[in-house]
């Protein structure tokens, strides 16, 4: 594995840690698989398809989502939406990334400040 | 065209529980298509297009392993490390029992007056056949421990929940014959499991309560040799002639098989017993006050055996023996004394060393309870 191999990994592994909140975050409103892709990349956020869908499955299967199949045109779609204990984990998701990214900020500056001296 | 997208959604879903495949490959496939309908813009996909799409989407095998988060083990990784130590461990055994047997048998001469060649080549064939039972078997077991205890979460098949049954009642059946630890290892277990906290951490063992690995490993090596050699080989068990008129070399069987068994029996519960103390010793690294009542209790019962044994003098093959003494000229008035003396002398050692470790033991397990 070279140095920027590493690096890249390292970046997947923050990113990672970041989708559950993402992806909770954007289905207060029924979503299907793709519109969803599309509603988290113009937010900014990119995530491959073939780690979604399989995310979707398992928030699901851990009761945090709702799904169901809609029969429309031109073909049928499985719609995914937050149930109420989704919502509650959402709100403790939230609490916490707001500690953390006063956290980071706070570390992140003492060391911006550090790195000048 | 689209035969792609179907070898595609086949690769995924040929990797996943066969319930999940048929919803995973609808669904995939109505987002595949959506996501094949946003790059066209209107026009006909052809099959680049198609192909493009898929690249994108990844490997499939990488597409199949994010549907099955859990790791799937057949022998998970809090199991590996004593999986390859007991697999070593008893194909050391073997291995050394197997060779031993050989070297008897060439000695011998096979009744059937094989070459040499053939008789390395059978070795070879019963090794062989020996380690692939062997590997099986002790794999089997672990992976029925894997599945009770560390797949439980892994559940998707009915072929799984009958394994698991079975699995169950065999860890059922091993926790009863771990005495010594049958309560404290259940509730450490749930501990382990749920919830750990800083205070349940065990004291560091004294120096005389730290196991040595390698005397256990040794210790188990042996117990496995004198399994095998009770259990399977007891006519080897003897004292050895060289004929010189059929050049070759005669053994006579030092114990008559037929009643020896009765006591291998026994044995054999002891054996079995030890050796799941020194498994057991080895996982924990110490010995604490149940080991070291296991050990009494072991060494006990096999001075009671032992004495039994050679209190029964039937045990013995005292015709064959004395047959083999006369033919093969050895003074027999003198090597007799020397038989009986032996044999009182041999009692005494093995009272005086049992009781050596009942009372090294005892003195330990009491300076446990009370510092």
């Amino acid at each position: 594995m070279t140095q920027n191999d590493a690096i890249q990994n390292l970046m997947q592994e923050l990113r990672r840690g970041t989708l559950v909140i993402g992806v909770l975050s954007q289905l207060h409103e029924p979503e299907y698989g793709y519109s969803l892709v599309q509603k988290l990349n113009d937010c900014g956020m990119t995530i491959d398809q073939g780690t979604l869908y399989p995310l979707l499955r398992r928030l699901e299967k851990q009761s945090l989502l709702e799904s169901n199949w809609e029969v429309e045109d031109p073909r049928p779609r499985r719609y995914y939406q937050l149930s109420d204990s989704g919502r509650e984990a959402l709100e403790a998701l939230k609490t916490e990334w707001n500690e953390l990214v006063k956290t980071m900020n706070l570390m992140l500056s003492l060391e911006s400040e550090e790195a000048l001296k | 065209m689209m035969t792609w997208m179907d070898r595609y959604l086949y690769a995924v879903t040929r990797r996943l529980p066969k319930s999940m495949r048929e919803d995973i490959e609808r669904e995939l496939r109505s987002n595949l298509m959506d996501a094949l309908e946003e790059r066209l813009e209107g026009r006909d996909a052809t099959e680049q297009d198609v192909l493009e799409l898929l690249n994108e989407f990844g490997d499939p095998e990488k597409v199949a392993s994010e549907y099955m988060p859990e790791k799937r083990y057949l022998i998970g990784p809090e199991l590996i490390d004593l999986y390859w130590m007991i697999l070593k461990i008893v194909g050391i055994a073997v291995g050394i029992g197997l060779t031993i047997a050989l070297v008897i048998s060439a000695l011998q001469g096979e009744p059937t007056q094989k070459g040499l060649i053939e008789i390395i080549i059978g070795y070879f064939g019963t090794l062989w056949s020996a380690a692939i039972s062997l590997v099986g078997t002790i794999t089997i077991i672990f992976a029925v421990i894997q599945y009770t205890t560390a797949g439980q979460e892994f559940s998707h098949s009915k072929a799984a929940e009958e394994l698991r049954q079975a699995g169950k009642e065999i860890g059922e059946a091993f926790k009863e014959t771990e005495i010594s630890h049958t309560v404290k290892s259940k509730q450490a277990k749930v501990k382990q499991t749920k919830t750990w906290s800083a205070d349940q951490l065990p004291a560091v063992p004294a120096s005389s309560d730290r196991v040595s690995i390698s005397d256990s490993v040794v210790s188990l090596v042996f117990i496995g040799l004198a399994l095998l050699v009770f259990n399977v080989y007891p006519d080897k068990i003897g004292a050895y002639f060289f004929d010189n008129t059929a050049e070759k070399w005669v053994g006579v069987p030092l114990f008559n098989v037929a009643i020896l068994s009765a006591y291998v029996m026994f044995y054999n519960f002891v054996w079995i017993l030890e050796a799941l103390l020194h498994v057991r010793l080895i996982q924990t690294g110490r010995w604490g006050f149940a080991e070291r009542m296991v050990k009494i209790l072991i060494s006990l019962l096999g001075l009671g055996i032992f004495i039994a044994l050679i209190q029964n003098p039937a045990v013995f093959n005292s015709e064959g023996i004395k047959a083999g003494l006369i033919q093969y000229g050895v003074d027999l008035s003198g090597l007799a004394k020397l038989g009986m003396l032996n044999l009182r002398i041999l009692m005494v050692i093995v009272i005086l060393g049992t009781a050596v470790e009942v009372i090294k033991q005892g003195y330990y397990a009491v300076k446990s309870k009370v510092v």
